[in-house]
């Protein structure tokens, strides 16, 4: 494994007497795109304003290539950052703005009509160069941000909320676009995102964060399939969570008695609920994912996990739709089903009982997210 | 959707004849006197008082040019004009940089005292300022060679220009998106080159309202330079009010009508520069 380009080592911010972000710790590798990702106020968007220097750590420090830089200016920093409002001058135009940082370098005046030439080549933008920025689009006005940054040539390029303003058909160009762009540019990404479907399509590695405390750091694959806790997992995609009474080894396997279930087998490496110090079944779950559940009219095979329920609403949403399967205590469960299923379905004001089942491998048995 | 004859909806006002009278009434009561005092600036007759129309002329617009002291007064009131508002602005955009920017103890008071000029009747100012100039022995400056007869007057205009210009560029600033600050110093510029080349900028239709606003106050000012002038120096509202007390001629209309369109004009710019403010 090549060296982090960037340590983030035992980091902790307070703000008066609300802990943003509690000792975390990560290394971001060269080259790769790493995600920040987390519900809003976990305290992602103060780890990247450490990163980029407008705001210090209350403890831990904060290496670039192996050196310290916790406390240098963000204009002494070699790393650069699109903004969330972009940030373009209004009063510059187009090759203006993306001049800027060289200018400020004091690199001759032919060699930045150059790097601009290239810059805005790299983001499609050499059409309007000399358009001044109240004359782009939202999606124009972020490629000037993204060029001014990479003209730089920065070690690390940081990106706030990148597609969080763009429209939805813009938002998918833009993803693809900004993964090819740093393929051709080789420059380390660090993504700051509340969209999990976003930081999944995008990134390399992610790290789910919490109110301010580290859940996970792992590749989009690993975080859905072995999710750490409930929280991680209802993050990354849904999941059906049902509380755990209580569980019994034998071998490989866990047999858990969880609520609405008969007892069910699970393979230890399924079960992190086990693992760690607090491990308790009061504070576990047994999950399953949507994705696993099927939806049916008759009783399912024996050999699967099964439960029985009313059906509820459907939501079409293209090739699947979501199914609400109501429990008897108030609790219920979803469902993906896949639109033709779907169709020869009964409507939810008819009421009609229905089995939802998955088979034992597909469940995992987490700690419950409240607990650290 | 409606015709045009269709009765007149609960809020348009507009519609209503017996507001649009009050509306007439109000802008004639406003407005009359300085169009009649326009008017007769062409009126060939010996006293502006004269209220009889003998005719169109320009001569007196002529004669008011050629009138020595009256264009004396004028220059005084440009020099001062000119100068006070440099320094005004100067002024007021460190003031508003400084109020929008930072956070101490006070602050509120120090905002409130920096807007009292404002509310501060003129005649109090005028008083008062005449009485420190006197206490510190400056009211004889009228005897110092030109420019420096005028100290006084600019000094007093100062006081009460640069709390406008404050106002209009910290109101300016309050559109400021701070993320253009740290951008700017993310793409490697120190304080100083980001209040150079980004918060300058941004400032500009605010500076460029703030001195038209602070050079039209000083230009008309009247209560608070009388008070502040030595016997010797005079400046063009001053002198127009001694004309006044000596006898009305159309001279002195003429002369007015033309403080008038230069107050309009710079109003009007100012005006202008300030709705910049609304596009980013």
């Amino acid at each position: 494994m090549s060296k982090p380009i960037v340590s983030i080592k035992n980091i902790s911010k307070r703000f008066d007497a609300i802990d943003a972000l509690s000792n975390i710790s990560i290394d971001i590798n060269p080259g790769e795109i790493f995600a920040l990702l987390g519900p809003s106020g976990c305290g992602k968007s103060t780890l990247l304003r450490i990163i980029s220097g407008f705001e210090s750590p209350t403890s831990g420090e904060l290496l670039l290539d192996g050196k310290d830089m916790t406390h240098l200016p963000p204009n002494k920093r070699p790393i650069n950052m699109v903004f969330q409002s972009y940030a373009v001058f209004p009063h510059m135009s187009v090759e203006k703005n993306v001049a800027y940082g060289l200018k400020l370098e004091k690199v001759p005046a032919g060699e930045i009509k150059k790097r601009v030439a290239t810059a805005l080549a790299q983001v499609h933008l050499q059409e309007f160069a000399t358009r001044m920025p109240d004359q782009l689009s939202g999606g124009q006005r972020q490629r000037v941000a993204l060029a001014r940054a990479l003209i730089k040539q920065p070690r690390v390029l940081l990106l706030d909320e990148p597609l969080s303003a763009l429209d939805a058909k813009l938002r998918d160009a833009m993803r693809l676009e900004l993964v090819k762009l740093q393929e051709t540019v080789g420059i380390t990404f660090i993504i700051v995102t509340h969209d999990q479907a976003e930081a999944m399509a995008m990134a390399d590695r992610i790290a789910v964060l919490e109110s301010g405390r580290l859940r996970q750091v792992a590749s989009p694959e690993e975080l859905y399939n072995n999710p750490v806790d409930g929280f991680v997992a209802d993050f990354i995609g849904n999941i059906n969570a049902f509380d755990v009474h209580g569980w019994n080894l034998s071998g490989g396997y866990v047999s858990v008695r969880a609520d609405h279930l008969a007892t069910v087998m699970v393979s230890i490496d399924k079960a992190s609920a086990l693992t760690g110090s607090g491990a308790s079944p009061d504070s576990a779950v047994l999950a399953v994912r949507p994705e696993y559940v099927s939806v049916s009219l008759y009783p399912p095979d024996a050999s699967h996990v099964q439960l029985n329920g009313i059906l509820g609403d459907v939501a079409f949403q293209g090739q699947h739709c979501i199914a609400e399967i109501l429990l008897d205590d108030g609790k219920s469960l979803t469902a993906i089903v896949d639109s033709q299923q779907a169709s020869t379905l009964p409507p939810a004001s008819e009421r009609v009982a229905v089995w939802a089942s998955w088979q034992a491998e597909n469940m995992l048995l987490l700690p419950s997210s409240s607990h650290t | 959707m409606f015709g045009n004859r269709s009765k007149a909806g609960p809020f348009e006002y507009s519609r209503k004849w017996s507001l649009r009278l009050f509306f007439m009434l109000g802008t004639v009561f406003l407005y009359a006197p300085i169009v009649v005092l326009i008017i007769f600036s062409f009126n060939d007759s010996r006293r502006g008082g004269n209220i009889i129309w003998k005719g169109f002329t320009t001569k007196y617009y002529t004669k008011a040019f050629g009138n020595e002291e009256l264009m004396l007064a004028f220059a005084n009131s440009l020099t001062i004009a000119v100068v006070s508002t440099i320094i005004s602005v100067i002024l007021g955009a460190l003031t508003a940089v400084v109020l929008w920017r930072f956070r101490f103890p006070f602050k509120p008071i120090y905002e409130g005292l920096v807007s009292l000029p404002i509310v501060i009747p003129e005649i109090c100012m005028g008083v008062s300022l005449a009485m420190f100039f006197s206490a510190m022995g400056w009211m004889q400056t009228g005897d110092k060679p030109w420019p420096f007869n005028l100290t006084n007057i600019i000094i007093a205009h100062i006081t009460f220009c640069f709390p406008f210009a404050a106002m209009v560029i910290r109101t300016r600033l309050q559109s400021f998106n701070r993320e253009m600050e740290e951008a700017a110093k993310d793409l490697g510029a120190s304080e100083f080159q980001v209040f150079r080349d980004i918060l300058l900028p941004h400032m500009k239709p605010g500076l460029i309202a703030g001195a038209l606003l602070a050079f039209t106050l000083s230009l008309d000012d009247f209560v608070i330079t009388f008070f502040t002038s030595g016997p010797n120096t005079v400046t063009f509202p001053v002198k127009i009010y001694s004309m006044v007390r000596f006898s009305v001629t159309p001279e002195i209309n003429a002369a007015s009508t033309v403080l008038i369109l230069m107050t309009l004009v710079l109003t009007f710019l100012a005006l202008r520069y300030q709705r910049m403010d609304s596009t980013p």
